[in-house]
């Protein structure tokens, strides 16, 4: 079971959510002084399953014509905005704003929470 | 074709001459030697396996690090298709929801398993896990491309 309150521990957390592989979003939390909402949260949803799959792609494509390993299988991707970055991983995703910022925690809570679902 | 941890730059145009040659005045070439001292900066991070830089047009791109010519030229092809695609749906979400603070977006960073792929702006970094920090990377990049101009051109 995803555990989005122990995300929104994170430093700087803003949201924290869940989605299905097609990205449409499951689970939901927003900080009280967020500016996303659920309609952005579903679109963020759909946007971090595609770039995953994209990368991914590109990543398979990549070692194929490389010596270079290591890339393949994407186990996520993050987007940073202006004032917020998503990081996403296993159908689940967390919105931390860029001066708290923590990818490499994030990215390690994300990991975590994606097993113990 | 170089391999190796001294700079390589290509410029697909015949002549290093053209590489300059969408640079119109002096303050686009200070800008384009500031992200060539940044790529310079970050390959020489231990633990970056690349670090490069593309143009938004696709027309040129600049590099330095343990690829092939060939291999970086794949690389800038994939972050610059990722980066555009970054600002579309960066320009769809802050339509559904005005002001929610992703526009205009920095970059993106995608995990594989040994490596990340850091970018920000139109400059990217090969980065190993085990052997260099991706926050500390990210947060390099954002620190001394912070002025970038957000115009695709």
């Amino acid at each position: 079971m995803v555990d989005l309150q122990r995300l929104m521990t994170l430093e700087g957390a803003q949201a924290a959510f869940t989605m299905n592989d097609r990205g449409e979003l499951q689970e939901h939390v927003l900080a009280r002084d967020s500016n996303l909402n659920e309609t952005a949260l579903d679109l963020l949803a759909h946007m971090c399953v595609a770039n995953i799959a994209i990368a991914t792609m590109q990543a398979r494509g990549w070692e194929a014509n490389s010596d270079n390993k290591g890339f393949y299988p994407i186990n996520g991707f993050t987007m940073i905005g202006m004032e917020w970055s998503a990081i996403s991983a296993d159908n689940i995703g967390v919105v931390v704003s860029n001066d708290k910022a923590d990818y490499e925690a994030a990215h390690r809570m994300l990991t975590e929470q994606g097993a113990a679902g | 074709m170089e391999i190796g941890r001294c700079a390589v730059t290509v410029f697909p145009d015949p002549g290093g001459a053209m590489a300059f040659a969408g640079f119109s005045n002096n303050h686009e070439r200070v800008q384009r030697i500031d992200v060539m001292s940044v790529i310079a900066e970050l390959a020489n991070v231990p633990g970056v396996l690349a670090a490069g830089e593309y143009s938004y047009r696709g027309d040129r791109f600049t590099y330095k690090g343990q690829v092939s010519d060939d291999m970086a030229r794949m690389a800038s092809i994939m972050c610059r298709a990722t980066t555009m695609s970054a600002h579309m749906q960066a320009d769809m979400l802050e339509e559904h929801c005005p002001g929610s603070g992703v526009n205009p977006p920095e970059g993106w960073v995608v995990h594989g398993p040994a490596f990340s792929v850091c970018n920000v702006a139109n400059v990217f970094c090969f980065v190993r896990h085990n052997e260099a920090s991706v926050n500390r990377i990210v947060a390099m990049m954002r620190q001394r491309l912070a002025g970038a101009s957000h115009d695709l051109v």
